[in-house]
């Protein structure tokens, strides 16, 4: 996973945000991903769907310690998915510090659920999703994970703002894009291969100018130094 | 009782068998199926489903949702007209009803039950047969049924009339031989007999011609591409003749794998009517023998799973991800090898230990840790599973072992699967938990006893004596019995086994393995090609000649000598192409193909044949030209096969070869040097 070009992805503001990413276990997703959980010092709620929370994975992108928080429940129906997404917004506190739900319309496009409920049942789940980010003001990452442009469309009409990303011969390169004035990023576009080149060549980090985010509203306690550090399974 | 089942309107036929024969008895039969949802929306429901036409009745009964409730929830009853009109209301409450509430309001159960089923667990009726069913087999090439020519008609493996073209002939003897038996069951070579006979006998002006015992038949399901444990297969269209069961033999596992008394057997367990067990998968039975169980607890089969699993850490996930118990193989050859084995592993787990989708995590014993590494309690009180699968455990005999506990084995898989009604994966990863703890102990007792370990998998391991003495296998297996209550079994001794490295040679691989058993003219083979389906005999000849080679001489060179001449006698022609034949399974429609494989011109040629093959059926073939790439690349079976491709096959005798040298060092560039070095004229003259 580390093999590529060390571009770094974007941050994660506040708000439900969609990563295009190419396939349901891509390496972008874990790129992002793991870059946020490397941030994060609360707890991260995780509902997934189609195995993406493979923990070979995770532990390759993240450190171990960034996965002590993790809490992963899996869905293998769309009702199922339905119900954990609302056990999140019981489960969520202030300690929390993201929400992930990769491919989260895929679930609602398998046969057993009728077309009309499972859409239904969808924009219930991404609305759920969203106002849960907003009331919180807590950064919620999905993948849309569907087949369909329609499910995907869904997905991107429930999101505060839309990551692209590509591979290019330099790695993964993210492209935000579309983010609503809640957003954080001052750049629309992601100019992923100068922070490669300042990893290369040691520019000053300075003259890159990451933006970070914003202050959250509410202050979070710092992560309890007493909580055990991950072992190797 | 009612061995067969038909719907006619709001009808139910049941056919009894009785000693002259069979008689039906017509009954009214309105079919139910549950909704549960806060009561307010029920009602509404209620009243919405008042003036429909496919509705006979509503009312409210309390039953359990979950196998974990512990009260009855009140839950309205809907009962139908018309059996098949089941989903389409399903579908309606989901849709046109559901618009008014909340998505997932309603939550729909006891929807998906095959039409015989169905009536026998809600009228309690029986379908095991009362006597023993009379059968007729009746079988047509495929050549003949795709010409639509029923003149080679057979009844019982003869020609139903033998020395005449006619099949007016063939079609008049089946028709005496129906009147004159009265068989119960009508074995079909395959189900689309049934309509092509109807259609030959109203051309050829055949009057009253009936295969069933009343006059017609039905057709009850189109043909559709299905797909089960991630593999796609091919489900014919099915048939239906009045009062006789059809099996199709094209499209039953069962019946190939039990014949009649083994699916006799299964519908007394399943209460699946003949029929429709016979086109069932064991998943689907073992589906019906679960339902049966919940029933009886007055728990409601839910239409789709909506319990989702628990939050977990990434140590418990890891934990709980890693599957079945894996000791990598030693690669290589080893004498006096013993290999032990747990009886139904997965199966005895869930009674032993009363691993159970209601008895994981309950919530009453939340603070005991009863599942190793993962921490999860298990219940005291008595599991759904024990329940379903104690009788079938303890009536071993009533199936040929190997078959009981495959079809076991894939009932564990089942409780992972996520269609599966009543799986539940912190079940499924207990029940993980505990079988790689038992192996380890195992492990542990065998190399305390004076063993070394070579390979161990799921529920087995091989083992070989570590010092001049070890303590005998009988006692150590005593041991372990005793200590993990399921019985471990003394398999099979080896005189030698080898362990087949992976393809890049690395590592050993996990389920390829051939052994000579110890004082037997036998050999036991894993996943090599002599074991695999596509393998053309004449390989798998020549590789069992290869391990015969290597039993006489424990080297590389005397196999490969073997090899030669085999090779020689591949082209010099010496070979029936009969013995050629390439088996394949058809994984695409056609038009998906984007490749020239082998498989598309088999599929070509048998198209010009004007024979269709789908997803899940099989193509059988020759590789005449390899290099071609048109459908001159293959000849059928049924082709007169002047050619083959010797050098194709000389690759896959050296493939095959390779799995036999391997695990002495030996890979494919060493075999080939070697045949190289020792070509000559000499060694092809002996045979
Ligand atoms: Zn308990």
């Amino acid at each position: 996973m580390r093999s590529t070009p060390d571009v770094t992805a974007p941050d994660l503001s506040a708000g439900l945000t969609l990563l295009h990413s190419p396939g349901p276990r891509s390496g972008a997703f874990y790129r992002l991903v793991g870059d946020a959980l490397a941030d994060a010092r609360g707890r991260v709620e995780w509902v997934d769907a189609r195995n993406a929370a493979s923990t070979y994975a995770l532990r390759a992108v993240a450190p171990s310690r960034a996965l002590d928080g993790v809490r992963v429940a899996r869905a293998f129906t769309a009702y199922q998915h339905h119900e954990l997404v609302r056990r999140v917004v019981r489960r969520v506190s202030p300690r929390t510090d993201l929400v992930v739900a990769p491919n989260v319309a895929s679930l609602y496009t398998d046969d057993d659920v009728p077309g009309h409920e499972a859409d239904r049942l969808l924009s219930s789940t991404l609305a759920t999703l969203a106002e849960l980010a907003a009331a919180r003001s807590l950064p919620v990452l999905v993948t849309a994970g569907a087949s369909g442009d329609d499910a995907t469309a869904t997905v991107a009409a429930h999101a505060d703002a839309e990551i692209e990303c590509a591979g290019t011969p330099l790695g993964v390169a993210f492209e935000a894009d579309g983010y609503r004035p809640r957003g954080y990023w001052r750049e629309g576009y992601w100019q992923t291969t100068l922070p490669y080149w300042v990893d290369l060549l040691g520019v000053a980090p300075g003259s890159v100018g990451r933006p970070r985010p914003e202050p959250d509203l509410e202050p979070r306690p710092e992560r309890d130094p007493g909580s055990r550090a991950a072992t190797e399974g | 009782m009612g061995f067969k089942i038909e719907f006619e309107g709001g009808t139910a036929r049941v056919w009894r068998a009785t000693d002259d024969g069979a008689t039906a008895e017509t009954r009214d039969y309105d079919p139910s199926l549950y909704v549960g949802g806060h009561v307010a929306a029920l009602r509404d429901l209620r009243t919405a489903l008042r003036d429909d036409p496919k509705v006979a009745g509503t009312g409210f009964e309390r039953w359990h949702h979950r196998l974990r409730s512990r009260d009855p929830v009140e839950t309205l009853r809907i009962d139908l007209e018309r059996v098949g009109e089941v989903r389409t209301l399903a579908r309606e409450i989901l849709g046109l009803h559901g618009d008014s509430h909340p998505p997932g309001t309603f939550r729909l159960f006891n929807v998906d039950f095959s039409p015989g089923f169905r009536y026998c667990v809600e009228t309690r009726t029986d379908p095991t047969p009362a006597r023993p069913l009379s059968t007729l087999r009746i079988d047509l090439g495929l050549a003949d049924r795709s010409d639509g020519d029923v003149s080679a008609l057979a009844l019982d493996g003869d020609p139903a009339a033998p020395g005449t073209d006619a099949e007016r002939a063939a079609l008049r003897a089946l028709a005496e031989r129906l009147h004159a038996d009265d068989p119960d069951v009508l074995v079909l070579s395959s189900g689309r007999l049934v309509p092509l006979l109807f259609e030959r006998a109203d051309t050829l002006g055949l009057d009253g011609f009936r295969l069933g015992r009343r006059p017609g038949w039905t057709k009850l399901a189109g043909a559709n591409t299905v797909e089960s444990y991630g593999r796609i297969g091919h489900s014919p269209a099915r048939y239906d003749v009045p009062g006789r069961v059809i099996v199709d033999r094209s499209n039953s596992f069962l019946w190939d794998v039990a014949g009649l008394p083994g699916l006799v057997d299964l519908v007394e367990r399943s209460r699946k009517p003949l029929q429709e067990a016979g086109w069932a998968s064991i998943g689907n039975v073992l589906t019906a023998v679960q339902i049966r169980e919940a029933l009886a607890r007055d728990v409601l089969v839910p239409r789709e799973k909506r319990h989702p699993e628990g939050f977990k850490d990434i140590d418990t996930l890891q934990a709980a991800d890693r599957g079945g118990f894996t000791f990598d193989p030693d690669v290589g050859l080893h004498e006096d090898v013993v290999e032990v084995d747990f009886a139904s592993l997965y199966p005895s787990i869930m009674c032993e230990y009363n691993v159970s989708p209601d008895t994981v995590c309950c919530d009453c014993h939340a603070d005991r840790a009863d599942v190793p590494g993962l921490g999860y309690s298990v219940c005291d009180r008595r599991g759904f599973l024990a329940d379903v699968l104690e009788p079938i455990v303890a009536d071993r005999a009533a199936f040929k072992r190997r078959r009981l506990k495959w079809i076991l084995v894939s009932c564990f898989g089942y409780q992972g699967y996520r269609n599966s009604k009543f799986g539940r994966i912190e079940c499924h990863e207990a029940i993980n938990a505990f079988a790689r703890e038992i192996l380890l102990d195992a492990r542990d007792t065998l190399e305390a006893g004076g063993w070394r370990v070579l390979h161990g998998i799921v529920d087995s391991l091989w083992v070989t004596p570590r010092e001049s003495d070890p303590t005998p296998i009988p006692d150590l297996t005593d041991r372990v019995t005793a200590d993990a209550g399921i019985r471990l079994e003394h398999e099979a001794d080896f005189e030698w086994i080898c362990f087949v490295p992976t393809g890049d040679g690395r590592d050993g691989a996990l389920t390829e393995y051939f052994g000579k058993v110890d004082g037997r003219d036998a050999f036991k083979l894993r996943g090599i090609e002599a074991r695999q389906r596509s393998t053309p005999a004449f390989v798998a000849d020549v590789q069992r000649d290869l391990l015969r080679a290597l039993d006489r001489h424990r080297a590389p060179e005397p196999v490969c000598d073997r090899l030669q001449r085999a090779i020689g006698r591949l082209e010099r022609g010496n070979v029936d192409p009969a013995d050629l034949v390439i088996r394949k399974r058809v994984s695409k429609p056609p038009a998906a193909y984007t490749c020239r494989t082998r498989t598309v011109a088999a599929l070509e040629r048998l198209a010009a044949r004007g024979i269709d093959r789908y997803p899940g059926q099989d193509v059988r073939y020759v590789v005449a030209d390899d290099e071609c790439d048109s459908a001159d690349r293959v000849r059928l079976p049924v082709e007169s096969i002047d050619r083959y491709d010797a050098g194709f096959y000389a690759d896959l005798l050296t493939r095959a070869c390779e799995s036999v040298v391997a695990p002495l060092g030996w890979d494919r560039d060493r075999v080939r040097r070697y045949l190289r070095d020792t070509d000559d004229v000499g060694l092809s003259a002996f045979e």
